[in-house]
């Protein structure tokens, strides 16, 4: 998906963070970071550079990683410089005299190239991309970022910006770009050879001949035809007669054809020094750059799926309507011509032998309130008194969460009964086993008691506490 | 059905005031930071919602609501209107039409509304209550708004379920789709049953259902996996620290210990909070929550020699003369005493022991200096630890007030440490702990993922030989 895509210095910069936080935990201040990342980006990946960019620590990574890539550059170049020396220097040392062994100086100018190319190749195909630079001078860059990078750095995410940058060397786009700088490397060395020697050859006078001591003449003939085969196709030299290569035999004819013999020397090292290596140049660089438009975050890795929750959109609340308004606590009076005992209703008990008597108390059970058909011959029977009895008690169950419905009733019923209303809320013993705190569970069913207007007198009948037995009395009887 | 053209599936969790509507959408949305919980009614008062997306696609929102609380006076209202009997939906609708009907029953018209605007709703039960006519009601109100309707059993493993009471009074209303789901575990398995019940009443979405399914299902493994990993870089990053000392300097010797304990502590705290976040609980809920976390920390201390003897672990593999303070270790170089024998340090009594047999330090003895590493009955400990927390939150509804159980993790006490940890005992620049040195190193990053994956394996065994006691059972 093209959206997960990120460039080289985020990816470094988000590989940065990680790498911190999965060692020393995320930034207690990320908030902001966070909100600014779900609001100004999709997409996981996007998020996390969005992120990555907004966390304070991040301000002093951006200049570390730009004095990083100086460092890159610097090395790069001096791996260069040292392969134009190598270069000359190889150039210089075969032709130290002025009787040149042609086969000789060919083949130390093209052995080691040739050689290196071909342990490239084993270690691209016989490596994975972490574990490898698979060249010498990639190898070389990568040990002096890892090396000078945290002596360079000042800032406090030194070390794990070296290492995001050692981990990006280490994908497959990052040995890619390693390899471009090791053919680079040969094409600067077989270039500056090729330049020697050019120049050595135009302002000196060599004489090239070839020599065996093992192998027969025909041998070497065939050997110089197979190698000039490509030049020649390439029109860089005109394809050699065997009568002509056997004239440059040593001790034969000394300095014939010496020009031609050069430009054959320049055109080898030219073909098979030069130009198989430019073109790994330029097709290193091209996967390298494909790689670099393509880089991805592996967003498994626990630094980056940590933070998936907060930075997902789901973590968003959308709250609809308004808010309801509160209700409005009710004051109840006693009824001045009260008469008989106080009325009792159960509802919503759990109790199959109600009522329960208490002791002291003396009260008429008007029944229970479970159902609708209940209620509503309890409201008929409460419409029913002539003289209001002193009081109602509602005996309720704390295992019930108070609700409107309940809350409606009792005020409906004790308005009937024009009486006074206790709730006595019984149960709370078992509570505990249903992991519900009492004193919340009391407090709701104190705000029901308000809005009905009613007392709440806390009694649970198989652990009857003096106190609220006491204060149950207390209000009956003065209200009486 | 083209991404495009699918449209979020809208599904409404209903019910009586606090029976745990919001808990389930959070163990849903595996979110803690959605609406308010609490053991009191009437927490929330407005219809909220929020969407399961998977790549910023939503493909199911959820809408909580407000309880409802007076089903019984709405019914006799419906009941005392005139018109049409059988037309639920219009009925509903001459209620919601009604501005002083609306007035009276706020939650519940609130409730409605969302009914009418939904595709399907789970009707939430308290599986502890008695089935009462008010909950009846509530059903028969709710069967008016003519949307499909499942019904989920909460707090099936309370000793107080009425499981079956509530299953044949269900039965007896025409409603089968029963759903006996715990919103304080979360069992993957039932979270899967919930999507799949769904699904079968829901031809149109049964795609969408299914998408979600899998989504979640690559989810739970990718986040194990990271899980692991997050472990195992703790226990190299602790398996391969060290500190330098100068033998002849006990107090240099001591506060080189103090150094190393430290570093171990905050490195696990790290771990810690990276496993909370993967599995998505914060950090400020562990107060409330009663884990055996204070304030993001465990609240034993690793290096406490109670703390490793509860957990069965040997104090180390040193024989110590004397307990408890000041206890006497040989300074172990693979049984190489070199003539000095033993020092006098709190090393046995405080955990960092020296580990053994490493003989290529010898060198530094000879120049007189030793070097400190975290014993191996810390490490097991710190593995055990994060261990049992790992398993803890895989298994935790998002929901859960209560503190993670405690289960004993005998194994990690007995076997013999994996190769990777082992091995990140002689790579000193494995650990981050280790001043100067890099994360990532050479080799760790390969190590830390073999490591893990042992880790897993040690996990899934363990899970395997003690199922949970979350799987409730189906109709």
């Amino acid at each position: 998906m093209s959206k997960d895509r990120i460039s080289a210095a985020d990816w470094l910069l988000a590989e940065t963070v990680r790498l911190h936080e999965e060692r020393h935990g995320r930034s207690s201040d990320d908030d902001t970071a966070n909100a600014l990342a779900r609001s100004s980006a999709s997409g996981l990946t996007g998020r996390l550079v969005r992120r990555a960019a907004a966390l304070p620590a991040s301000a002093a990574v951006r200049p570390d990683l730009a004095r990083l890539r100086r460092l890159a550059f610097r090395l790069a170049w001096v791996v260069l410089v040292l392969a134009a020396l190598a270069g000359t220097l190889a150039a210089f040392a075969s032709t130290a005299e002025r009787g040149i062994g042609f086969l000789l100086a060919a083949s130390s100018l093209l052995a080691l190239p040739t050689l290196m190319l071909l342990a490239w190749l084993i270690l691209m195909l016989a490596t994975r991309p972490s574990r490898a630079s698979a060249s010498l001078s990639g190898g070389l860059l990568a040990l002096g970022i890892s090396r000078l990078g945290p002596r360079l750095l000042s800032g406090p995410l030194a070390a794990e910006t070296v290492a995001a940058s050692g981990g990006l060397l280490g994908t497959a786009t990052g040995r890619w770009a390693l390899g471009t700088l090791a053919h680079l490397f040969w094409v600067v060395y077989s270039l500056s050879a090729l330049v020697v020697l050019a120049l050595l050859f135009s302002v000196a006078q060599y004489d090239l001949s070839w020599g065996t001591t093992l192998l027969s003449d025909e041998a070497v003939v065939g050997l110089i035809s197979a190698l000039a085969w490509l030049p020649a196709q390439l029109g860089l030299i005109e394809a050699p007669e065997a009568g002509w290569i056997l004239a440059g035999r040593e001790g034969h004819q000394p300095g014939a054809a010496r020009a031609e013999w050069a430009t054959f020397l320049l055109a080898l090292v030219l073909v098979y020094g030069l130009l198989p290596r430019l073109f790994l140049v330029m097709f290193s660089a091209l996967l390298a750059l494909v790689g670099l438009r393509r880089l991805k975050l592996d967003t498994r890795q626990p630094g980056y799926l940590r933070l998936a929750g907060v930075l997902s959109d789901g973590a968003e609340t959308d709250v609809h309507g308004e808010a309801p308004e509160a209700a409005v606590a009710r004051q109840r009076r006693a009824p001045r011509n009260a008469d008989g005992p106080p009325l009792l209703v159960g509802m919503e008990l759990e109790k199959p032998d109600w009522p329960v008597a208490l002791p002291g108390l003396s009260c008429q059970v008007l029944g229970r309130a479970d159902t609708r058909a209940q209620r509503r011959q309890l409201l008929a029977a409460a419409e029913g008194f002539l003289r209001p009895p002193p009081a109602l008690i509602a005996h309720c169950s704390a295992l019930r969460t108070p609700d409107e419905g309940g809350a409606r009733f009792l005020t409906r019923l004790a308005d009937a009964a024009e009486t006074l209303l206790v709730i006595w809320l019984d149960d709370t013993g078992r509570l505990a086993a249903r992991d519900i705190d009492p004193r919340e569970r009391i407090a709701d069913w104190r705000r029901l008691a308000d809005q009905a207007g009613a007392a709440l007198v806390v009694l649970d009948v198989d652990h009857p506490d003096a106190g609220a037995l006491a204060e149950l009395h207390a209000l009956l009887e003065q209200r009486q | 059905m083209s991404r495009a053209e699918r449209k979020p599936l809208r599904l409404a969790v209903v019910g009586h005031t606090n029976t745990g509507k919001t808990s389930l959408i959070r163990t849903l949305l595996h979110r803690r930071d959605f609406g308010e919980i609490n053991n009191r009614g009437g927490t929330t008062r407005q219809v909220a919602s929020a969407a399961l997306s998977v790549d910023s696609e939503t493909l199911i929102t959820l809408y909580d609501s407000p309880g409802l609380e007076d089903a019984p006076g709405l019914i006799e209202w419906l009941e005392s209107q005139p018109g049409e009997r059988h037309d639920g939906p219009g009925r509903i609708h001459r209620l919601l039409t009604d501005d002083r009907a609306r007035a009276r029953f706020d939650h519940e018209a609130r409730v409605l509304d969302l009914m009418l605007n939904v595709d399907v709703a789970l009707y939430v039960i308290d599986a502890r209550e008695p089935v009462l006519e008010k909950y009846q009601d509530e059903l028969a109100v709710l069967a008016l708004c003519a949307r499909p309707i499942l019904a989920v059993l909460n707090f099936v493993v309370s000793p107080d379920s009425r499981e079956t009471e509530w299953r044949d009074a269900l039965a007896r209303v025409g409603l089968h789709t029963v759903l006996a789901f715990d919103a304080v575990v979360r069992d993957p398995a039932t979270e899967r049953r919930l999507f799949e019940k769904l699904a079968s009443q829901l031809d149109a979405h049964a795609e969408t259902l299914e998408a979600w399914m899998s989504h979640r299902r690559d989810e739970e493994d990718e986040r194990l996996a990271a899980a692991g990993l997050t472990i195992a870089e703790l226990l190299i990053d602790v398996a391969a620290a060290e500190r330098m000392a100068e033998l002849a300097s006990p107090s240099q010797r001591e506060r080189a210990m103090d150094d190393l304990r430290q570093a171990v502590r905050a490195r696990e705290q790290v771990c810690v909070g990276t496993l909370l976040d993967l599995y998505r609980f914060g950090r400020e809920d562990y107060a409330d929550e009663d884990l055996p976390l204070t304030d993001g920390r465990w609240s034993e201390d690793p290096f406490d020699p109670d703390t490793l003897r509860y957990h069965g672990i040997r104090t180390t593999g040193h024989a110590g003369i004397g307990a408890g303070a000041g206890a006497v270790v040989d300074v172990a170089t693979g049984g190489l005493t070199l003539g000095t024998g033993t020092l006098v340090g709190a090393a046995l009594g405080t955990g960092v022991g020296l580990a053994r047999g490493f003989g290529v330090r010898i060198g530094d003895r000879l120049r007189g200096r030793e070097r400190l590493m975290v014993d191996d009955a810390t490490l097991r400990l710190l593995a055990s630890r994060q261990l049992k927390l790992l398993a803890g939150l895989r298994q935790r509804g998002h929901a859960a007030r209560l503190p993670l159980p405690a289960a004993a993790r005998e194994r990690w006490a007995v076997e013999r440490l994996p190769a990777p940890l082992r091995s990140a005992r002689r790579h000193s620049s494995w650990s981050t702990l280790n001043p100067g040195s890099m994360p990532d190193a050479a080799g760790a990053p390969q190590a830390a993922s073999r490591l893990a994956r042992a880790l897993i394996e040690d996990l899934e065994r363990e899970s395997a030989e003690v199922p949970g006691a979350s799987a409730a059972a189906d109709d």
